[in-house]
């Protein structure tokens, strides 16, 4: 194993089985024993392998369903693989989407405080962190109303900003920019690009071509749960658009 | 931190706030305390605190075990979209519980001391934390087997408040234990909080110490029974995301 590897992925397999008929309760259960239950196999991921370097901008596109989310979750350890290895160096943020947790009727402060809290931080961690969190969030008139108050950019910033200070060294990103406005998102990809250069891994999951071609290393491209080019940004992204 | 949240959004907005912790379980004492002290049990001058013992003993494990089964679905949101480990959730749902719990004791003791005059001596008071500690024990063993099994049954928590119910009868909170004939003792110690209120009794108000061989067969029992609740946990844990 090569200590510059930051994630290896090798041969990874999903397959969701969706029963055609919900038993969810007890009743149910009882009413259909002895009928034998139905399944839908769905295959999300097919023998995927890949490695990502330490420092690597790592982008991930392809349609909708074609197994990118559910990649990512297995990375992220919230989902099982059925089969294959994961390989992970270095600290992973167990996370894929910003702000998880949050809740619409609490402060943003607190929020800060949950979703820090969430993410692994100490109470005394976030103490020190949340000038610098609210500083980049630029919400500081807005801080102590509730979130729900809030408009959704806001609440991304917020979330963006407490997302950031939780320290790991490879971060996911499943469609995390969508609303902020292009200052914001410039503020990230700045944040990005310091996070690489300190050594750090970012694997960012969007449908936004343009952004994922200007700023990653390497893109995967996946369609039906498996990887149809895996290489360079331009000519992968440029293949993607030649679909349309 | 998340049994806070837990805490401030349940009362929040209700100007009793806090306080409908404890109204709930002396709602039911003063009503119970009323019919029964009058009609049945009048030679009994210590009934009073015996059936204060019982219920919030009972309602400590009510709450707990009910909290503890929901608790993995009720966090759905934030399981799937980050990782985290599932027996941290359960446990936290309890803190809630035991909150509610330790103020119930105050007013407890409260009555305790300056009603009755009883002041139980160290020896005892320990006795009893260990019988609570018990309590919660078997709490978390229901909780752990059923938090998974509630994601696929979503009504195993009516057929628990069902079976509470049931047990709450068959447990000697509104009678004494010595009311039960000979005959059907042995089938009420099948019941493990049967044994839990009556020791607690007993080291509270009655001052003794109740029959160690009993407590001794009862953590024999408790221990291999939280070892396969965990083990059991870890194991229907694994894929349990998928399906919520």
């Amino acid at each position: 194993m090569n200590d510059q590897i930051a994630i290896g992925a090798y041969k990874l397999s999903k397959t969701f089985k969706i029963p055609h008929e919900h038993n969810d309760t007890f009743k149910e259960r009882l009413v259909s024993l002895g009928k034998s239950m139905t399944y839908e196999t769905f295959i999300a991921l097919d023998e995927v392998s890949f490695e990502i370097a330490k420092g690597e901008f790592f982008g991930i596109i392809g349609r909708n369903g074609s197994g990118k989310s559910t990649l990512l979750k297995i990375l992220a350890g919230i989902y099982t693989a059925d089969k294959g290895t994961i390989i992970l160096n270095g600290s992973i943020a167990p996370f894929l989407e910003l702000g998880v947790g949050f809740n619409p009727e609490l402060s943003g402060k607190d929020n800060i405080y949950l979703n820090g809290t969430i993410l692994g931080l100490s109470s005394k961690e976030i103490d020190k962190k949340y000038k610098s969190i609210l500083e980049f969030s630029e919400l500081e008139r807005f801080i102590h109303m509730k979130l729900k108050n809030l408009s959704s950019g806001m609440q991304v910033r917020l979330a963006f900003a407490t997302s950031i200070n939780a320290d790991r060294e490879i971060l996911l990103l499943d469609e995390v920019l969508a609303v902020g406005d292009l200052g914001f998102q410039k503020k990230c990809f700045d944040v990005f690009h310091n996070f690489i250069k300190n050594g750090k891994t970012i694997v960012f999951v969007s449908h936004n071509i343009d952004a994922v071609r200007k700023y990653s290393n390497r893109v995967l491209y996946l369609e039906t749960g498996r990887i149809l080019h895996l290489g360079d940004p331009i000519t992968v992204c440029n293949q993607y658009l030649t679909q349309y | 931190m998340l049994a806070k949240t837990d805490l401030k959004m349940r009362y929040q907005g209700s100007w009793l706030g806090i306080i409908w912790v404890f109204l709930k379980p002396f709602c039911l004492f003063l009503i119970l305390n009323f019919v029964f002290s009058h009609l049945f049990f009048k030679d009994t001058p210590t009934y009073s605190i015996r059936l204060l013992v019982g219920l919030v003993l009972w309602s400590f494990f009510a709450e707990a075990s009910m909290n503890g089964m929901i608790s993995l679905l009720a966090k759905a949101h934030i399981l799937k979209k980050i990782y985290m480990p599932k027996w941290l959730i359960i446990v936290s749902s309890s803190i809630h519980s035991s909150l509610a719990f330790f103020f119930n004791l105050i007013i407890l003791f409260i009555f305790l001391f300056f009603y009755y005059h009883i002041y139980p001596s160290l020896l005892h008071i320990l006795a009893f934390l260990l019988y609570v500690s018990l309590i919660y024990g078997i709490s978390l063993v229901f909780s752990f087997f059923t938090a998974t099994l509630y994601v696929k049954l979503r009504d195993l928590n009516q057929i628990w408040e069902l079976l509470l119910q049931v047990l709450f009868y068959a447990s000697p909170i509104i009678y004494p234990f010595t009311a039960v004939p000979a005959n059907v003792r042995s089938l009420l110690y099948l019941n493990p909080m049967t044994l839990l209120i009556e020791h607690s009794r007993i080291a509270l108000i009655d001052n003794g110490i109740a029959r160690l061989d009993h407590l001794l067969i009862f953590i024999c029992i408790f221990i291999p029974c939280l070892l396969v609740s965990i083990w059991f946990m870890n194991k229907t844990s694994r894929k349990i995301i998928e399906i919520m």
